[in-house]
């Protein structure tokens, strides 16, 4: 019973939340007062009706991404924000959309200054604005507030929820221990071959990252024993002429336990 | 042991580039700038047909629509679309909506184009035939076509898709218009278009 009225507690102190049409927000940090010299976490959770989603920082062939932007008192940094591995919709039509269903975390790493007084206490701000869509289409926005200080008993809150999202933001190919090795060729039709560490998993999906120069086309990803092939082909939009250009991209797959994770990739397009 | 592995996962990637191929020319992109613009014949909002041929001779914009998408209400609010066509119309530019929703019905696109005042017709392709001839993805998505009758623009109507901009704001299509009736060719002849997915039956 105690335990209880304190975690409800510690919810209400770390958790500021918030509801607009097929999606709820929540605004939670990492940790229960503010250490100093220690960054923590903010982040949004986006809870979105079944049969509803929302979008991606590049939302596909249609839509919106969701953006979210903080607020900080003064002296305080926030990193860029990190968006999990998306998943891939097909809506009729052949329209390819890159999102999130059911739910979502929007985070980012924030820095105190370096001389935070001991008595600082604070409001952490989020505006968040997203599209969602199922038979139509409704944008939605949610403005966040949380106070924190720096006088409290620090402890970690949130832990599991953090943990489980940052572990679905994409990585590097190279601290990914699933992943062998990532071949790259092509001019014109472009094609990555990752060698995993064991069978190619299942659900494999390419995500390009959004490009104002290049449609990319033609995505096909295809897996047989411990390897999967992504073809693409980037095609100019008429009267661009880009110089040689790195397309970001991740490569997203459900792991062993079925938890969603993502691999960074870099394409080189060599331009006009 | 080692070997036999790298040559079964060079054999498997042979066996799916094959695979693979079949798919592969498969365009996503519908029409190319500079091709000819498919004919089409739809019935506008009293139910009178309207082919594309009906404007040989004239610059046509082709605007994919959708009542029901706040991107599309919000430039009709704005009046984005009325100011254009008002500019234009007499100027030998043919304005034409395209509702390819799978629910459009003629008495929702009366509705809407009373409502919003709208003086060009509201065409329905709720069969969506004219919507994947184009490849229009979003609500708006905008076509102009040229008096050669060849695609001179397609993508979105602005660069604007938060609705954030002001003096840097840039309307694509107003652009290409003002180019084409100069006799110019269109600087900026594609972008990418924003809004809702296009509500496709299939």
């Amino acid at each position: 019973m105690f335990a209880g009225v304190v975690s409800l507690i510690i919810f209400m102190l770390s958790a500021s939340s918030a509801f607009a049409g097929h999606v709820q927000t929540e605004l939670l940090t990492s940790v229960s007062s503010i250490e100093l010299g220690k960054p923590f976490w903010l982040g949004v959770r986006l809870t979105i009706d079944p049969g509803w989603h929302i979008y991606w920082e590049n939302a596909g062939d249609a839509g919106l991404p969701t953006r979210v932007k903080f607020t900080l008192p003064e002296g305080f940094s926030a990193g860029p924000v990190l968006y999990p591995t998306p998943s891939r919709f097909l809506a009729p039509g052949n329209i390819t959309l890159f999102g999130y269903e059911n739910s979502v975390m929007l985070m980012a790493k924030i820095t105190p200054p370096a001389n935070l007084s001991a008595d600082f206490q604070g409001e952490f701000k989020a505006a968040v604005h997203w599209l969602v869509c199922s038979d139509v289409c409704i944008l939605g926005n949610s403005n966040m507030s949380l106070p924190l200080g720096a006088s409290g008993r620090v402890s970690p809150v949130n832990q599991d929820v953090f943990d489980g999202w940052l572990a679905q933001v994409p990585q590097s190919a190279a601290g990914n221990p699933e992943v062998v090795r990532v071949d790259m060729s092509g001019s014109g039709k472009e094609s990555i071959t990752v060698v995993w560490s064991h069978p190619a998993p299942q659900s494999v999906d390419f995500f390009p990252e959004a490009t104002d120069d290049y449609n990319i086309t033609n995505i096909q990803v295809s897996s047989s024993q411990d390897t999967t092939l992504i073809t693409f082909t980037p095609q100019l939009l008429a009267g661009r002429h880009p110089g040689a250009t790195t397309l970001n991209a991740v490569l997203g797959y459900n792991d062993k336990e079925g938890s969603r994770r993502g691999v960074i990739l870099s394409v080189a397009l060599p331009g006009l | 042991m080692r070997k036999t592995h790298v040559l079964a996962s060079l054999l498997a990637v042979i066996a799916i580039a094959l695979a693979a191929r079949g798919f592969a020319d498969e365009s996503e992109s519908g029409i190319a700038i500079g091709s000819r613009a498919p004919d089409f014949a739809l019935q506008d909002q009293d139910g009178k047909t309207v082919s594309l041929h009906d404007f040989a001779g004239k610059v046509v914009v082709l605007e994919w629509t959708n009542p029901n998408c706040p991107f599309v209400q919000r430039h009709y609010r704005e009046k984005t679309m009325q100011t254009l066509n008002d500019q234009f119309k007499d100027k030998g530019v043919a304005w034409l909506a395209i509702n390819s929703s799978f629910f459009a019905t003629n008495d929702q696109d009366k509705q809407w184009a009373t409502g919003q005042s709208i003086s060009y017709p509201v065409l329905n392709d709720s069969s969506g035939s004219t919507g994947h001839a184009y490849n229009a993805t979003n609500t708006p998505d905008m076509f102009v076509i040229g008096v050669d009758g060849k695609l001179a623009y397609e993508g979105a109507i602005d660069n604007d898709p938060t609705d954030e901009k002001t003096g840097d704001k840039i309307n694509y299509v107003h652009q290409a218009l003002d180019e084409i009736l100069a006799g110019k060719s269109v600087a900026v002849p594609q972008t990418k278009p924003y809004g809702c997915n296009v509500k496709y039956k299939d």
